[in-house]
């Protein structure tokens, strides 16, 4: 008998409040537990509902194979195994959290021997609209997904309404003074609207509701509306036309701070994200033609693409790019504002993503133009660069040790993406990967070969050789003895860090710069033969 | 005799313990003694506790509580020399908490309790237990896991007598030999793992194409051919 594993985030079963915990073995876990609420694609099925870090009391991961490629928290990834080696023993539903599953050795093995390959969707659930740091920070899971040809779908609040002075999600004063009203009497409504299947909305729950919601009186602030982001559907489809794997929004209803978390949605409310996913396993049990699967993807992108509009793309793919921000005499900028008068000449119209200014505490990211009429001359003026960046950030100066590959000296410019380290106890670059998610974006938007491709008008080439800049990762305050640890990649943080990392033309360390993974010799695995540029 | 190693995992800094690991010999017995256990906490993990030895709180919901195992661990420590790193700062007052007695009484079951890390520093060897091991040459695999930990600790304590760098205490009572090889009876010294073992350095290339073959990044060793199928736009910029 097929079975269907669903790796999901261990995350999920983290709900300490309400339901003490363990949503999806919760005798009403189709009101707790979005994917198991009315009309979802699982029903029917034989699931194995795993932790993807389960290591099923053997002291280390058994998805090691997929998580060591895909290792922050993505909510759900699903895998379908066609022959019966667990027919014997999974029969309907099993979690792995109620001891019901308890797998032999030739099981274990074969358990361990998935990959990224054997995954056929990923799905990102959130309640947080998008456009928190949280919902942002979760770009870096989706593109470690889509990095891996993994498919992915983004469930998220087509918009929202949040307290001014906090967020939606997030469990702060405000939003737990209205969950805990009344003897949680929220959390009663919004559990017997998902109980009946009925829409989750402002009106439905302040009908049920003996006290007023929308205002937040006294300390709390006043509401405010939040449209969706408007970069988040050119950032997904620029991943999805450079990395060639389809990867798009499932929307969710507005939000409200007001309502609990884990419940923003009842099942009719998620028809179109069970609707995808049921394709996606139907596609995977080959009940279904490829070009069902294909059709259901590209109407997606369609959505996406009408969304953003022809001439988003088309005004702001810049094949000049380079050129223009040689010509403003390269400010430490990254990107155009956007305007009806948009004049990419004009330094004001330049604004580094996601930083409050372009001092140095806050900027993420630098851009510089590199010069020089040889590939000498070429790596000295790279070097020259990054020995300036690292010194505005009260590190060492930087001399040029050895040449660089042709390939790499010859780009056009260098895109310095800070990703680590903080000088102000205010700021700190590292706490969310927001700031980090619009430097992938520009590499693959507007900073590569084949920009001129009309088939994919969003992206650039897939290849990471085909950068015109060199892309640095720059990591403040970091040693390169401690990034080149075993023990520095247990942290989260780095591990968010390391889709960014890896991909990097040139790593730059407190103590030295360095050419990434993409240019190492073959043979290195000590940091003794990483090629050092900069000393 | 008995030899008894251990590390504790702790709910941050908490004193709830989340994982034990002791591994040891018995001399007597002639016999391999290995405890290793998560346990569940019966709280909410702390968060960066959680980010530093990686244990989830799913991952501890199937496990005994710490008192399940509670008297086999003093069965185990009767009598015993108690070897840990750090342990007599951080560790020994954690495990007689859960343990319900005080620190005098956890000595008094023992037959004498060991802190390399206070032996290391009377050699002046200082730093924690990750940079003492590079130090000498050793590695964790499997950094803040107890199990691994206790592996690295008894390798650790090995090396260290093994090239003379401390002195075995007198308090436990047999010659450095024989407590070695007892060390030898608990974990593979020569377990590859847990050894950092010097390689040939790579050599930095001076073209980028050499013999046909790709010699930089993820695609060396690959000919052109094999290039053309795994990356199209590098293969036309080798090519050219």
């Amino acid at each position: 008998m097929p079975l269907l594993i669903v790796l999901y985030d261990p995350e999920e079963n983290n709900r300490n409040s309400r339901i003490d915990n363990y949503p999806m073995d919760h005798e009403e876990r189709h009101v707790h537990y979005w994917a198991m609420r009315q009309g979802n694609p699982f029903e029917g099925l034989d699931v194995l509902w795993i932790d993807r870090n389960s290591d099923l009391g053997t002291g280390s991961p058994i998805f090691q194979n997929i998580i060591h490629e895909v290792y922050t928290n993505i909510d759900h990834m699903y895998i379908w195994i066609d022959n019966d080696i667990f027919e014997d023993d999974i029969d309907g539903w099993v979690t792995d959290t109620s001891g019901a599953f308890g797998p032999n050795e030739l099981q274990m093995n074969y358990l361990r021997n998935l990959t990224v390959d054997d995954v056929f969707l990923a799905v990102e659930m959130t309640e947080h609209a998008v456009w928190s740091t949280n919902a942002f920070q979760r770009f870096g899971r989706i593109v470690q997904c889509v990095t891996n040809n993994i498919p992915v779908i983004y469930s998220v609040p087509v918009d929202a309404y949040r307290g001014h002075l906090w967020g939606r999600g997030t469990y702060n004063e405000g939003q737990q003074f209205w969950w805990n009203r009344n003897n949680e009497e929220l959390y009663d409504i919004l559990e017997e609207l998902i109980r009946n299947n009925e829409e989750i909305t402002a009106e439905t729950v302040t009908d049920r509701c003996s006290f007023d919601i929308p205002n937040c009186p006294g300390d709390f602030g006043t509401i405010i509306y939040q449209p969706f982001s408007q970069w988040a559907r050119p950032f997904l489809l620029s991943l999805w036309d450079t990395l060639e794997t389809p990867v798009s929004f499932s929307l969710l209803p507005t939000t409200y701070s007001t309502f609990p978390d884990q419940y923003g949605a009842s099942g009719c409310q998620l028809e179109n994200l069970f609707h995808t996913i049921e394709v996606a396993i139907q596609y995977a049990q080959n009940t279904i033609l490829e070009t069902t699967y294909n059709t259901m993807w590209n109407s997606l992108k369609e959505d996406l693409q009408e969304n953003v509009g022809g001439s988003w793309t088309s005004s702001r793919r810049i094949d000049l790019y380079d050129q223009y921000c040689t010509l403003n005499g390269f400010p430490n900028t990254t990107f155009h504002a956007y305007d009806s008068e948009r004049d990419p000449y004009d330094i004001s119209q330049h604004f580094s993503l996601r930083s409050r200014n372009m001092g140095v505490a806050t900027r993420a990211n630098s851009i510089y133009a590199i010069s020089g009429g040889d590939e000498i001359q070429r790596a000295a003026n790279i070097l020259g660069h990054l020995s300036e960046l690292s010194q505005e950030y009260g590190s060492p100066a930087f001399e040029l040790n050895t040449t660089l590959p042709a390939l790499l000296a010859n780009r056009n410019s260098i895109l310095a993406h800070r990703l680590t380290g903080h000088i102000s106890a205010n700021y700190n670059v590292i706490t969310h990967s927001n700031k980090n998610c619009f430097m992938p974006y520009l590499d693959y938007q507007f900073c590569r070969n084949d920009i001129s491709d009309s088939n994919r008008p969003n992206g650039g080439s897939n290849s990471p050789y085909g950068r015109r800049h060199i892309l640095v990762a720059f990591m403040q305050d970091i040693p390169s003895s401690e990034y080149y640890s075993n023990r520095y990649w247990q942290n989260t943080y780095s591990r968010t860090h390391y889709i960014w990392n890896q991909t990097a033309d040139i790593l730059m360390f407190s103590d030295g710069i360095f050419l990434g993974k993409l240019w190492w010799p073959e043979g290195v695995n000590q940091l003794a033969d990483v090629p050092q540029i900069g000393v | 005799m008995r030899i008894l190693c251990y590390d504790l995992e702790t709910n941050g800094f908490h004193p709830s313990i989340l994982q034990f690991a002791f591994i040891g010999f018995d001399s007597k017995k002639q016999e391999r003694i290995q405890l290793i256990e998560y346990v569940n906490p019966g709280e909410a993990l702390d968060r960066r506790g959680a980010e530093v030895h990686g244990i989830s709180s799913v991952q501890l919901a199937g496990m005994e509580p710490f008192d399940f195992y509670k008297s086999d661990i003093m069965s185990l420590l009767q009598g015993s020399v108690l070897i840990g790193f750090n342990n007599h700062t951080f560790d020994d007052p954690k495990l007689a908490n859960q343990l319900g007695i005080t620190i005098d009484e956890l000595n008094e079951t023992l037959w004498c309790n060991i802190d390399i890390m206070r032996l290391c520093q009377r050699n002046n060897i200082n730093g924690n237990l990750e940079s003492v091991t590079e130090r000498f040459s050793l590695q964790n695999p499997m950094p803040h896991n107890a199990h691994t930990d206790v592996g690295v600790t008894l390798r650790l304590l090995h090396r260290l007598l093994a090239e003379e760098n401390i002195e075995l205490p007198e308090e436990i009572g047999i010659s450095k030999v024989d407590f070695m090889e007892m060390i030898e009876q608990c974990v593979d010294i020569e377990d590859e793992d847990y050894l950092i073992i010097e390689r040939e350095s790579a050599e930095m290339y001076t073209s980028l194409v050499s013999d046909d073959r790709v010699q930089f990044g993820p695609h060396a060793g690959k000919t052109m051919d094999e290039l053309r199928e795994l990356d199209k736009f590098l293969w036309r910029q080798l090519s050219d």
